[in-house]
């Protein structure tokens, strides 16, 4: 019985440690136009995500992100700096929206 | 020319006076004495100019490897789970550099991939659009070559340094976007015209 309630107390505590991963989007625009074909990563604690890329729309799309906060970073090609980074957006839900990025280069 | 590569070459010209003035004055003139063929070239130094060929030479070698190209050029293949007859293009990112506009979709093979040999490198990623024959939106799907800490779909790079080939294991697979309205953007329209991907100008 005992080695029961341990085993339960222990399915309990890893289920409470799992981190789900939440799905961030947003949009970017420039000039008040959809910005495609731009790179978009997040940095975290964790280091930097996988990078996704803008859709004709503007509209990006990360997957899986763990729980924080994070610096949203926009990237120009053939740079090995962002070009912007906009910090402190915080992924808390399942679906986080990022507000629209208004881009100036 | 760049303030690095002047430097080098100053270094490269002027450097081996210094240790050739010591050698030919340590070693007796007799036993400086470089000859023989040299990139189809008969060459034949003694004295100071032997001792100054010698350190020229390695110096040369050191500044070649140096400043050698920080890219390889690698070939990249995957495959792309399509319909035959989407239009599908495929970009590598940075350098950006349209590669190949696909009809039919599934297998690929791209050539020429620039891959950085040294940290400071950008190590492309590979960027897949399709354009929904719908009006529909479908966002490109992002294959990072590098390995990356969280984020994304979960690829497979093979890396193969015989042949210079990375093999992506995993069918790339361009996925619909979240179907919950996004604040401030006007629906899509199913029955407008497809939007057209066009290089950004930055």
């Amino acid at each position: 019985m005992r080695m029961v309630i341990w085993l339960v107390v222990g399915v309990v505590l890893a289920l409470s440690n799992r981190v789900d991963a939440a799905t961030v989007r947003g949009r970017l625009l420039r000039r008040g136009k959809p910005a495609p074909l731009l790179t978009v990563t997040l940095l975290g604690q964790l280091g930097r995500s996988s990078p996704t890329t803008s859709a004709s729309d503007g509209m990006f799309y990360l997957l899986n992100v763990p729980p924080g906060c994070y610096t949203l970073e926009v990237w120009a090609d053939r740079k090995e700096q962002p070009a912007v980074s906009f910090a402190n957006h915080c992924v808390k839900d399942p679906l986080t929206d990022i507000p629209p990025v208004q881009l100036s280069f | 020319m760049s303030l690095e590569l002047a430097l080098m070459i100053v270094i490269g010209v002027v450097s081996p006076l210094l240790p050739a003035i010591v050698l030919y004055r340590v070693l007796p003139v007799s036993k400086i004495d470089v000859k023989g063929p040299f990139k189809g070239l008969q060459i034949r130094f003694t004295g100071a100019a032997a001792a100054y060929f010698i350190v020229f030479g390695a110096i040369a070698f050191v500044c070649y490897s140096r400043l050698g190209s920080d890219y390889e050029l690698w070939t990249l293949e995957g495959e792309i789970e399509a319909v035959p007859g989407e239009d599908l293009a495929l970009s590598i990112s940075p350098p950006r550099q349209e590669v190949l506009n696909a009809s039919t979709g599934a297998q690929f093979k791209i050539s020429q991939v620039p891959f950085p040999i040294r940290q400071t490198g950008l190590i492309p990623h590979l960027v897949v659009y399709k354009v929904a024959k719908d009006g529909g939106r479908v966002s490109p799907e992002t294959v990072p070559l590098e390995p990356v800490a969280f984020g994304g779909q979960s690829y497979t790079i093979l890396k193969d340094p015989s042949s210079r080939t990375l093999r992506i294991k995993e069918r790339i697979r361009l996925s619909a976007p979240v179907a919950a309205p996004y604040p401030g953007l006007e629906q899509t329209d199913p029955r407008a015209k497809p939007a057209r991907f066009e290089i950004p100008d930055n």
